[in-house]
């Protein structure tokens, strides 16, 4: 059989952009601390939140999901269960052996594609705190329970409605507050291209 | 090799924007390609492109460990005395690397001839490995392209594999100058690809490291940074003011302090000297060497240099073409002159990738100098039989 050079699979953003800065997350003055959970980016953005700590909260729920999703030993046997189109091969990690030196067989876990499992929710903590502080603050990180079964196109996805409530009093600005952080460059040059 | 135009893909700005890709223009100038590709046969890229970056990057290797025990060598590369127990400890104690791009000069003929090894930072690396490859397979799917063509790209599960080699337990930060777009985004993809290995992440500015009583770097909320993927060159990080905490905390950085030897241009001659008239390399001689002036086609290059900066080319003794810049303090090398493949798109350069030691997909820019700068252009390849 001809050699093919190419990835076995197509390849993959679990966060979804490589758009994202260094932001932080502030929640508002007096606030008990809550939680919001969305099944995905654009809902968690819809919802009027942040953008960027959406995909930090997706880059968890995404780490969760390669972790716990179901296995399968060959795309067929993922396939037969979800569904053509459905499955994504995953790189076993962390063997010690390369993976190029095992038959393809052994190599080919397979997982159904993120998109296709509403289990992947992501969780927002908010808390009183009322200065910028970076992501890594987040109280806390929730993933919602896996429900085993992929979500047709177009289908909505199951999700919880926030908890939190807005600071401001306006009732025009639905959304939780989430500030920016002023980011400092020190630099002054960038490391540019090579 | 050919260069080919395709019709472009219907709505490939918007794929662009969906997946952050803003910088598919830059400058003002279009960077991203998506009507035209570099054409290539199978027996083409093993044979001029795959084996020989493999062997390259061998050759690289072997020659690191000659290189940090000699300080002449190090004299050459113009690395710091003060931190030359860094580098050569980073390289004894086989701290772990990502990767490095070839820059190869082909023109369809003969054998590749190596321009320079960019081992250090990844320019062009979410280009190559993400938005090239989608461009394949919808190609494919349009029929522009036959069901059979490749890419020489497994460069993204490489890349997963490679992140998933290092152990898990520390955050992995990801530093760049972050109010740059387009490294901002080639981190944050980099980042990606470390969270598919299954690393806890976390995005700084490079600015923003600290250092606390101890001399270790810190990230904003002061916790110790144990391993820090940086976007930032060696050659910077050895010059600035907080160098000094280098050789106490400088291991946690990836790459590792020993690639500071292969990304410098004084590989070039070091590495003709080892291997003298090997055939993908070029004669290349610091400017000291009598050997120097033994070559009437050549190009002068800084030691440390970026985008091409201060860069000449000279034919017949005469200016070919040159580019301003900043650098050019450390010293220069000369190398031999090799034409580029050259076409109505301007001057190509093949960027070959080797990721955990292996050489695993291919990227290729063109320029309408000579001289690959800042304005190049990123335009996909396939294989096609």
């Amino acid at each position: 059989m001809r050699r093919r050079l190419s990835g076995r699979k197509p390849p993959l953003l679990s966060l979804g952009t490589i758009a994202i800065s260094s932001l932080a997350l502030a929640g508002c003055a007096g606030e008990p601390p809550g939680e919001v959970l969305f099944t995905s980016v654009d809902q968690c953005i819809t919802a009027g939140m942040d953008a960027q700590v959406c995909q930090a909260g997706y880059q968890d729920a995404m780490q969760a999901h390669l972790q716990s999703s179901p296995k399968f030993d060959g795309l067929a046997a993922c396939e037969a269960e979800y569904g053509v189109g459905q499955c994504a091969e995953q790189q076993p990690v962390a063997t010690g052996v390369a993976a190029a030196s095992l038959p393809r067989s052994s190599r080919a876990i397979c997982c159904p594609r993120r998109s296709t499992i509403s289990a992947i929710t992501i969780a927002i903590a908010t808390s009183g705190l009322t200065t910028a502080l970076p992501m890594g603050r987040r109280r806390s990180i929730a993933i919602a329970p896996a429900r085993r079964l992929p979500l047709a196109p177009g289908q909505a996805a199951m999700w919880w409605p926030p908890r939190v409530r807005p600071c401001s009093r306006s009732t025009s600005i639905p959304a939780p507050s989430f500030a920016r952080a002023l980011v400092a460059v020190a630099a002054s040059v960038s490391a540019g291209r090579q | 090799m050919k260069r080919i135009t395709y019709p472009e893909r219907h709505g490939w700005r918007d794929k662009a924007r969906e997946v952050g890709f803003g910088f598919h223009e830059m400058y003002g100038e279009p960077y991203w390609l998506d009507d035209v590709a570099y054409t290539f046969t199978l027996q083409e890229i093993e044979e001029q492109i795959e084996a020989p970056s493999q062997e390259l990057h061998e050759m690289c290797m072997d020659l690191v460990g000659d290189i940090v025990t000699s300080e002449e060598a190090l004299d050459h590369l113009a690395i710091p005395e003060e931190l030359r127990d860094l580098v050569r400890d980073s390289w004894e104690r086989g701290d772990r690397h990502l990767y490095g791009r070839f820059d190869l000069a082909y023109d369809g003929q003969g054998p590749v001839k190596l321009l320079e090894y960019n081992a250090d930072t990844p320019t062009s690396v979410f280009e190559t490995a993400y938005f090239q490859y989608n461009w394949l397979i919808d190609q494919i799917a349009a029929g522009v392209l036959p069901q059979d063509a490749d890419q020489f790209n497994s460069l993204q599960e490489s890349l997963v594999e490679a992140f998933g080699q290092f152990s898990k337990e520390p955050i992995f930060h990801f530093a760049a100058m972050t109010d740059n777009e387009e490294d901002r985004g080639t981190t944050v993809y980099l980042m990606d690809c470390a969270v598919q290995a299954g690393h806890r992440v976390e995005l700084l500015d490079i600015g923003e490291i600290g250092v606390d009583a101890l001399g270790r770097f810190t990230d904003l909320q002061d916790r110790v940074i144990d391993r820090c993927f940086k976007l930032y060159p060696w050659e910077f990080m050895l010059r600035e003011n907080f160098a000094p905490y280098l050789p106490r905390s400088g291991r946690a950085f990836v790459e590792p302090a020993w690639k500071a030897v292969l990304s410098n241009k004084g590989l070039l001659p070091l590495l003709w000297k080892r291997y003298p008239n090997h055939p993908n390399l070029l004669p290349a001689f610091f400017t000291d060497d009598p050997g120097a002036s033994s070559l009437s086609s050549y190009v002068q290059k800084p030691l440390l240099s970026r985008e091409g900066e201060n860069v000449s080319i000279f034919t017949n003794g005469k200016e070919l073409a040159s580019a301003p810049g900043d650098y050019g303090a450390e010293g220069f090398v000369i190398q031999e002159y090799a034409p580029l493949f050259e076409s109505e798109g301007g001057f190509a350069v093949l960027g070959s990738w080797i990721v955990g030691d292996r050489a695993c997909g291919l990227g290729i820019r063109e320029d309408r100098s000579r001289i690959t700068a800042n304005l190049s252009r990123f335009v996909p390849h396939v294989i096609l039989d």
